[in-house]
């Protein structure tokens, strides 16, 4: 999912640049718009190896409130919680669910 | 949520250290592409061009998802923030729902779904359906197609139902939990939670929900 003020955000704030970005939001036009990333940390290797438990055994790991994506592919059911997810090392979860190749973003 | 295919090649994403417009560049480890998070689509090298299929999925709470889950995983890493919990959206008014496609897209604000939690809408010209749930902070997009049925929902005390035949709808799954069409599922669409601003900076043609106001 793509809320996108996450802590590495917070870090581009940290280490100041300028958030506005380089190219103002009154010119962002989607498609036509030029590709002008800004670099902030090196390339983090894919992360394609993280425990997984069953709903059943995770007990008071998890609080009711705390958000989960979650995901359903045939007859298989995954949720992420979004908790874990944030920050540069984390964000994206090379994983399998359902036979289905899937990339765990939000 | 993306499917990590394209064509039939399976990719691999990594952080790609940049942001654009305040938003995460993933890069692929098989062809150093760097591709738009928000947007999925390829922006800079060898598969420029291409886009990610997205994949349906609901954000929601623990509570709500383990109970209508039972059987799944979940995946389990040392906590890396602690404030995402449905207090995060003390302030609705920041959130969308929205879907796109292409050059079209669509928002419906989360502050107008905590009002009326069901909302049968058209998008691309097919009817279909927000359908939200207040407790979780739930918002989903469906289809309103049920076989050759087309069906519009309301919502009341007893939680979301449909007009033409009074079943009761989990907002959540999409599933008919009670009435004749017990047991069917709506099919969920792409629809992705984000704030209004960012969708907005993305989206900057996107139609909204309620019209008029971005």
């Amino acid at each position: 999912m793509q809320l996108n003020l996450s802590p590495f955000v917070a870090f581009c704030v940290i280490v100041g640049c300028d958030p506005s970005g380089s190219a103002p939001s009154d010119q962002a036009q989607h498609g036509t718009e030029e590709f002008r990333p800004q670099k902030l940390l090196e390339p983090l290797p894919p992360l394609t190896e993280f425990p997984v438990k069953k709903v059943s055994d995770v007990g008071t790991d998890l609080n009711p409130s705390e958000l989960v994506i979650g995901l359903t592919v045939g007859k298989e059911s995954r949720a992420y919680p979004i908790n874990m997810l944030t920050g540069p090392r984390r964000e994206i979860l090379n994983d399998t669910l359902g036979g289905k190749s899937i990339a765990a973003t939000w | 949520m993306y499917a990590a295919d394209v064509g039939k090649q399976k990719l691999t994403f990594g952080v790609s250290g940049m942001l654009w417009n305040r938003s995460l560049v993933m890069y692929d480890k098989e062809t150093g592409t760097l591709w738009s998070h928000i947007l999925g689509e390829a922006m800079q090298g060898k598969l420029k061009g291409e886009t990610l299929e997205q994949v349906p999925c609901v954000m929601t709470d623990w509570k709500t998802w383990s109970k209508e889950h039972a059987d799944g995983t979940v995946v389990m890493l040392s906590r890396s923030s602690k404030e995402y919990k449905t207090d995060f959206y003390k302030k609705p008014e920041q959130f969308v729902l929205g879907i796109a496609d292409g050059d079209k897209a669509k928002a419906w604000r989360f502050d107008a779904l905590a009002k009326t939690p069901t909302i049968n809408d058209t998008w691309r010209g097919k009817p279909v359906a927000v359908l939200f749930d207040k407790e979780s902070v739930s918002a989903r997009l469906f289809s309103r197609k049920v076989g050759d049925r087309e069906l519009s929902f309301e919502s009341g005390e007893t939680g979301i139902r449909d007009k033409e035949t009074g079943s009761t709808w989990e907002p959540t799954t999409g599933r008919a939990t009670v009435g004749p069409l017990k047991g069917k599922h709506l099919t969920p669409l792409n629809g992705i939670v984000s704030y209004r601003e960012v969708w907005t900076k993305f989206h900057p043609k996107s139609e909204s929900y309620p019209s008029g106001r971005k």
